[in-house]
C-alpha cells in the first residue's frame, strides 16, 4: 500500500514538474519578447506585439499605413495628411506634442522624429517608450522600415515592400547610368532669402541618385541661403521648385537670363513625396529623375 | 488715490482668482476631464481612471505650479526694474537678460550640446548662465569709481542686448530647419515641462523672493532717484546690487524654464502700481501674484484653446494683456500721469 | 557753534578742480545762501555738505564727524536736502512721500509708529499741506510739490536742511512761499538752513549770511550788504549791475544793467570820462557810462547826494565832500588827480554856486591841458549861476577852449566815436 501511495506520489510530483515545465515553456514561448535597435542605437524591449501605436512624425504615419497597420495607431499630428485614412486618427500635436492626448491614448509605443529630445526626455519621464525614426539617407529609409515592420511583427509586408522599393531604386539608377550627360540642377526651397538644400538633405541624395548635378552641392551646411551670385555663375539646366508656381518662377524678375528660365525648365515637384522619408521617397526619386531627365517620361 | 479698492481687497482679490484659477486650470485641457471629478480622480482614482490621474498629477498640476512660479518671478522682477531704472515701461528683460540667455539657449540648439549640470539640461543651463552671465558683464561694464549709474546700467545693458540679439540672429541662421524650436523659445511656452523644471527654479526663485523682499522698501526710495534715496539714507550701492542680484535670478531662471515669455514683467506691475500704488511693499507681491495669476491663464489658454495645437503662451499673455493696459491707462490716465 | 567746518577741500570730477582749497565755517542757526557763477562750485559744495560727494583732498566735518565717513542713514538722520526739482513717474501720494523722510528711523519693513505719524503730521502742517495730503505728487503744483519735499525733509527731523536751487523752477509767488517757509524755519525752530541760489536779490531778502563763489573758492562771505557789492558781483559774474538798497528792507538789491551792458573797466584802454555833477544831474549819464562800458569817475560831490548813491550802486569811484558843505581842498586835490587821468570831462547840466565853483575851475585847467571837455546842453548858464556871473564867465572861457556842447541823447554816441578813432 505504501508503496503503490509512494509511486503515485513521485509520479504526480514528476508529472506536475514534467507539465510546469513544458507549460512554462510553451507559454515563454507565446510572450516572446521583441528586441529592435531604434535611429537613436537605442535598444527597444516591448513584451510583446504593440497594440496601441502612436506616430508624431508624417514619414513614420506613412511607413505604418504602408505597413498594414491602420488599426495600430491610436494618434497622429495635424500634420499627417496621407494617406487619407491618417486624418481620422486622433490628432495628438503638431510640432510640440500634446502630451495630455497622447497619454489619454494610453499608447504602448510612440515612434517620433529625431531632433525632439526634449520631448522624448518627457516621454519617457511619463513612463512611455519611444521609438525615434531617423533615417539619414535612401538606404536608411529601407533600414528604418525593416525594424519598424519588425517590431510591429509585419515583417512580410514590411520586406515586400523594401523589395519593391529597391527595385525601383535600381531601376532609376539604371537609367541614370545610361545617360551620358549630367544635367546641372538647382532646387529651391525658398526665394526670400534664396535659400537651398545641400548635402545631407533628402532632395540633394535624389538629384544625385536620379542622374543630375546638385549646384548646391558646397553648401557648408545642410540648408540655408544661397547666393544668387552663385546661382547665375552656376546657370543651372532645370530648377525645381516645391514652395511656389513654377509658372511665377518662369516670370520672375532677373532671372530671364538664366539657362533654365530660357529653356524653361522649371518644374514642380510635390514637396511631401522628396522631404519625408517614408515609402513615398521613391515616388519622389522618380519625380526628380523624371523632372531633370524629360526622355524618361 | 489709484482705483477704489483698498490694498488688503485687492490681494485678497488676486490670492482668491489665483486659486480659483488653479482649480480651473486643472479641469481644462486637450483632455476633457469634469471638474466634479476632480477631487476623485486625484485621490481615490477608479481603475479606469488611472490614465487620467497621470494626466493631472503628471502633465496639468506641473505646468499649473511651474506657470504660476515664472509668472510671480517675471511680476516680481519687472517690478523691480521698473523702480530700479525709475521707468515704468521697463521690463526684466530691459538690460540684456533676454539676449544672453538667447544666446545661451540657441548655442545649445545649434551646436546640439547634451550634458547636464544641477540637474539642468544644456538648453536651460545656457541660458540660465547666458542670463546671469550678461547682467554680470553689464553691470561691471556700467560701473564709474566703485559706482554703477542707473542709467549707465540701463545704456549698457541696452548695448550689449543689440549685440547679443546680432550673434542670436547669426545662430538663427545657422539653425535652418529647427527655426521652429527657436521660435516657441523665443515667444515662451510651457509646452513638455513638467516637476523637473519646478524642481529647477524652485530654489532660485526662494533666494531671489528672499533677497527683493528685504529691499522693497528700499526700492520705494530709489524710485525718487539715488541721490535722493541717500540723502534719505539708503545704503544705493548696496541696495542696487541686491535688488539687480534678486530680480535677474529670478528672470533667468524662469526664462531657463520657459523661455522668453514676454509682457508679463512689462504690464502686471504696471497694472498693480495703477490698482494698488507704487509702495513696493505691497506692490512687488501683488506684481507677483498678478503675474502668476495672468501666466496661470495664459498658459491654460494656450494649451486649450485649439487642441492638439499649443500656442505660444506669449502670444496669448500679448493677446490678453493688451487690450486690458489699454483701457486701465485711459481709464487712470488722469491720476496717474497727473495734470490730465 | 559751528555746525560744518571745511579744512582744505578740493575737489574735482574730472582733470579741472571744481573746488579749491576750500575753507569755511557755518555756524549752528544760521540762513546761509551759496552764490556764484554757473560752474563756480557752488552745488558742489553743497553735495560735498551732503555727503552725496567726498572731497579728493581735505575733510568736511558736521559736528566734528567726518561727513564721507557716516552711514546714510546718520547722515538722513543729521540733514535734509531738497533737490532743485522732483519728478517722479510715480504715482506716490504726498503723504507716502513724506513719510520717506522717517526711513532713516526705522526697522527695515518700516512701519510707522506714533512717533513718526507725528513728525509726518508736524511736517504736513508747517509746509501747509495737510489738505493735500492724499492728492498724488505730480498732480501737486510746482510750489506744492517744492513744499512737499521740504516737508519729506522736515520729517527727517534734521539739524540741517540743504537746498539746491530750490525755488528756480517756480514763479514768482511760489518763491516766495517756499522762502517764506525757510525763513520762519530758520527763525521759529532755529534750523540751519543752507541753500545754492541763483537768484542774489531772494537770497539777499532772506539769508542772514551770503558766500560769493568763483572758480572753486570763496570770494566774500558774510551780511549780504557786505557780499553784494557792485563791484564784487560785477567782477564774478562778468556783468554791469546796480546794486540799491531795497526800501522797505534795507536789503541789497541786484539790477541788471542791460543792452550792451559792460562790467565796469572792460574795455580796459577805453577813454576814461570824469563827470562833474550832483544833485541828480549826472543820473543819466552815469547809468549810460555803465551800460556802455566806459570807465568813469564822479567828482566832486557831496555824501549823500542822489549822484553820488547812483555812482556807489553802480560801482563807479567818485570823490565825495562832506553833506551840505562847499568843496574843500583835499576833496579837489582828490578830484584833480581823477581829471588828470581822464580822457574825456564830462559837465552835467547842473547849477554852480559857492560850494561846487572849484569843479568848473577844475574843468577850465584840464581843458587849457588838453582835456576834452564835454557840456550837456540844458538850461542856459545865466540861469543855473549862482555865483552872481562867475560861473557864467568861467563858462565862455571854457567853450573858448573847445569845450563841445552836446545833447544828452548824442553824449554815448560821441564818446563811442572817440572810442573807435583811437
Amino acid at each position: 500500500m505504501l508503496r503503490i501511495n509512494l509511486i503515485v506520489i513521485v509520479a504526480v510530483v514528476v508529472l506536475v514538474l514534467v507539465g510546469a515545465l513544458v507549460w512554462g515553456l510553451l507559454g515563454g514561448g507565446e510572450t516572446k519578447k521583441i528586441v529592435v535597435m531604434d535611429d537613436m542605437d537605442r535598444e527597444l524591449k516591448l513584451a510583446g506585439r504593440p497594440e496601441r501605436v502612436i506616430s508624431l512624425a508624417p514619414n513614420v504615419t506613412e511607413i505604418l499605413f504602408a505597413l498594414g497597420l491602420d488599426d495600430m495607431v491610436v494618434g497622429v499630428t495635424t500634420e499627417c495628411d496621407y494617406p487619407a485614412q491618417a486624418r481620422e486618427k486622433r490628432q495628438v500635436g503638431d510640432i510640440n506634442v500634446d502630451f495630455e492626448a497622447v497619454l489619454e491614448q494610453e499608447p504602448d509605443l510612440i515612434f517620433m522624429m529625431g531632433g525632439m529630445e526634449e520631448a522624448r526626455e518627457r516621454l519617457g519621464e511619463l513612463g512611455l517608450t519611444v521609438a525615434v525614426v531617423d533615417p539619414k539617407d535612401l538606404d536608411e529609409v529601407m533600414e528604418s522600415i525593416i525594424w519598424v515592420a519588425r517590431i510591429t511583427e509585419a515583417e512580410d509586408t514590411g520586406t515586400e515592400l523594401v523589395e519593391d522599393m529597391q527595385a525601383r531604386i535600381e531601376l532609376v539608377r539604371e537609367r541614370a547610368g545610361e545617360f551620358e550627360h549630367e544635367p546641372t540642377v538647382f532646387y529651391e526651397v525658398w526665394d526670400e532669402p534664396l535659400m537651398a538644400a545641400g548635402p545631407g538633405t533628402f532632395i540633394n541624395a535624389l538629384i544625385r541618385e536620379a542622374g543630375g548635378k546638385d549646384i548646391a552641392q558646397d553648401m557648408p551646411q545642410p540648408w540655408g541661403v544661397f547666393s544668387e551670385e552663385k546661382l547665375f555663375q552656376e546657370d543651372p539646366e532645370v530648377i525645381l521648385v516645391s514652395w511656389h508656381d513654377y509658372e511665377q518662377v518662369l516670370k520672375r524678375e532677373g532671372w530671364q537670363g538664366l539657362q533654365a528660365i530660357k529653356d524653361k525648365r522649371v518644374e514642380w515637384i510635390d514637396p511631401d513625396i522628396i522631404a519625408r522619408p517614408g515609402p513615398r521617397i521613391v515616388d519622389g526619386l522618380e519625380a526628380v529623375q523624371a523632372a531633370i531627365f524629360p526622355e524618361v517620361h | 488715490m489709484q482705483g477704489n479698492l483698498s490694498k488688503s481687497v485687492i490681494f485678497i482679490i488676486t490670492l482668491f482668482l489665483l486659486l480659483a484659477g488653479a482649480f480651473l486650470a486643472l479641469a481644462w485641457g486637450s483632455v476633457p476631464i469634469p471638474w466634479s471629478r476632480l477631487p476623485v480622480i486625484l485621490f481615490n482614482p477608479g481603475p479606469e481612471e488611472g490614465t487620467l490621474q497621470l494626466i493631472l498629477v503628471q502633465l496639468r498640476l506641473p505646468r499649473i505650479v511651474l506657470s504660476m512660479l515664472v509668472g510671480f518671478s517675471l511680476g516680481v522682477a519687472g517690478c523691480v526694474f521698473q523702480g530700479l531704472l525709475r521707468n515704468p515701461m521697463a521690463d526684466p528683460y530691459l538690460v540684456g537678460i533676454s539676449a544672453g540667455a538667447g544666446v545661451g539657449a540657441l548655442m545649445a540648439m545649434v551646436l546640439g550640446w547634451q550634458f547636464q549640470v544641477l540637474g539642468l539640461g544644456a538648453g536651460p543651463f545656457l541660458a540660465f548662465a547666458g542670463g546671469l552671465g550678461t547682467v554680470l558683464f553689464v553691470y561691471r561694464l556700467a560701473r564709474v569709481g566703485g559706482k554703477v549709474p542707473v542709467t549707465s546700467f540701463l545704456l549698457a545693458g541696452v548695448a550689449v542686448g543689440f549685440l547679443l540679439n546680432a550673434v542670436m540672429s547669426v545662430l538663427m541662421v545657422a539653425m535652418g530647419r529647427d527655426l521652429h524650436r527657436v521660435l516657441y523659445w523665443l515667444l515662451g511656452s510651457f509646452s513638455g515641462r513638467g516637476w523637473t523644471q519646478v524642481q529647477l527654479i524652485i530654489p532660485y526663485f526662494i533666494i531671489g523672493l528672499i533677497i527683493l523682499v528685504t529691499q522693497a522698501r528700499n526700492l520705494n526710495l530709489l524710485v525718487l532717484g539715488e541721490e535722493a534715496a541717500l540723502h534719505l539714507g539708503v545704503n544705493v550701492e548696496k541696495s542696487k546690487r541686491l535688488l539687480i542680484a534678486g530680480a535677474t535670478l529670478l528672470t533667468a531662471s524662469a526664462v531657463a524654464v520657459s523661455g522668453l515669455v514676454g509682457f508679463v514683467g512689462l504690464i502686471i506691475p504696471h497694472i498693480m502700481r495703477i490698482l494698488a500704488g507704487p509702495d513696493h511693499r505691497v506692490l512687488l507681491p501683488l506684481s507677483g501674484l498678478g503675474g502668476a495669476l495672468f501666466l496661470l491663464w495664459g498658459d491654460t489658454m494656450a494649451r486649450s484653446l485649439m487642441p492638439p495645437v499649443e500656442l505660444p503662451v506669449g502670444v496669448i499673455t500679448a493677446l490678453a494683456g493688451g487690450p486690458y493696459f489699454l483701457y486701465l491707462l485711459r481709464r487712470y490716465r488722469e491720476t496717474y500721469f497727473g495734470g490730465g | 557753534m559751528s555746525l560744518y567746518e571745511l579744512k582744505e577741500v578740493s575737489f574735482s570730477y574730472e582733470k579741472e578742480p571744481v573746488l579749491k582749497d576750500l575753507q569755511l565755517e557755518i555756524r549752528e542757526g544760521s540762513f546761509l545762501g551759496l552764490l556764484g557763477p554757473n560752474g563756480s562750485g557752488k552745488t558742489t559744495l553743497l553735495r560735498l555738505l551732503s555727503g552725496a560727494l567726498s572731497p579728493q583732498k581735505g575733510n568736511v566735518f558736521f559736528k566734528g564727524q567726518e561727513v564721507s565717513l557716516m552711514e546714510p542713514a546718520e547722515r538722513a538722520r543729521a540733514m535734509g536736502v531738497v533737490p532743485q526739482e522732483f519728478n517722479l513717474d510715480f504715482p506716490f501720494v504726498l503723504e507716502e512721500v513724506v513719510a520717506m523722510g522717517r526711513y532713516p528711523y526705522l526697522p527695515w519693513w518700516g512701519a510707522l509708529g506714533a512717533m513718526d505719524q507725528e513728525k509726518i503730521e508736524e511736517a504736513l502742517y508747517i509746509t501747509g499741506l495737510e489738505r493735500l495730503r492724499k492728492r498724488t505728487i505730480n498732480r501737486l503744483s510746482g510750489g506744492e510739490r517744492q513744499r512737499g519735499v521740504i516737508a519729506r525733509a522736515l520729517a527727517q527731523d534734521p539739524q540741517v536742511l540743504l537746498l539746491d536751487e530750490p525755488v528756480s523752477n517756480l514763479d514768482i509767488r511760489y518763491q516766495q512761499e517756499v522762502f517764506e517757509l525757510l525763513a520762519r524755519l530758520n527763525h521759529d525752530r532755529d534750523l540751519t538752513i543752507i541753500l545754492v541760489s541763483h537768484d542774489l536779490n531772494l537770497a539777499a531778502q532772506y539769508c542772514s549770511e551770503l558766500a560769493l563763489l568763483s572758480q572753486g573758492s570763496i570770494k566774500a562771505m558774510g551780511s549780504p550788504k557786505k557780499v553784494l557789492e557792485a563791484g564784487l558781483v560785477e567782477s564774478t559774474y562778468g556783468v554791469a549791475v546796480e546794486v540799491a538798497e531795497n526800501a522797505l528792507t534795507g536789503r541789497p538789491q541786484v539790477s541788471l544793467l542791460p543792452h550792451r551792458a559792460r562790467a565796469a573797466g572792460e574795455i580796459e584802454n577805453g577813454p576814461w570820462v570824469h563827470v562833474i555833477g550832483g544833485g541828480g544831474s549826472a543820473q543819466q549819464i552815469l547809468y549810460g557810462l555803465k551800460r556802455w562800458g566806459f570807465r568813469a569817475s564822479l567828482g566832486v560831490v557831496n555824501a549823500g547826494d542822489t549822484d553820488a548813491e547812483v555812482a556807489r550802486r553802480l560801482d563807479i569811484p567818485r570823490v565825495l565832500e562832506a553833506p551840505f558843505s562847499a568843496i574843500s581842498a583835499g576833496a579837489r586835490e582828490a578830484n584833480e588827480k581823477y581829471i588828470e587821468q581822464a580822457d574825456f570831462l564830462l559837465i552835467a547840466d547842473v547849477p554852480f554856486g559857492g560850494g561846487n565853483m572849484a569843479n568848473l575851475e577844475l574843468a577850465l585847467e584840464a581843458a587849457r591841458r588838453g582835456c576834452r571837455v564835454l557840456r550837456i546842453k540844458g538850461k542856459s548858464i545865466e540861469e543855473r549861476d549862482y555865483t552872481g556871473g562867475s560861473a557864467a564867465w568861467l563858462w565862455e572861457v571854457l567853450g573858448s577852449l573847445g569845450a563841445i556842447d552836446i545833447e544828452l541823447e548824442e553824449v554815448f554816441n560821441h564818446l563811442k566815436g572817440g572810442v573807435e578813432s583811437e
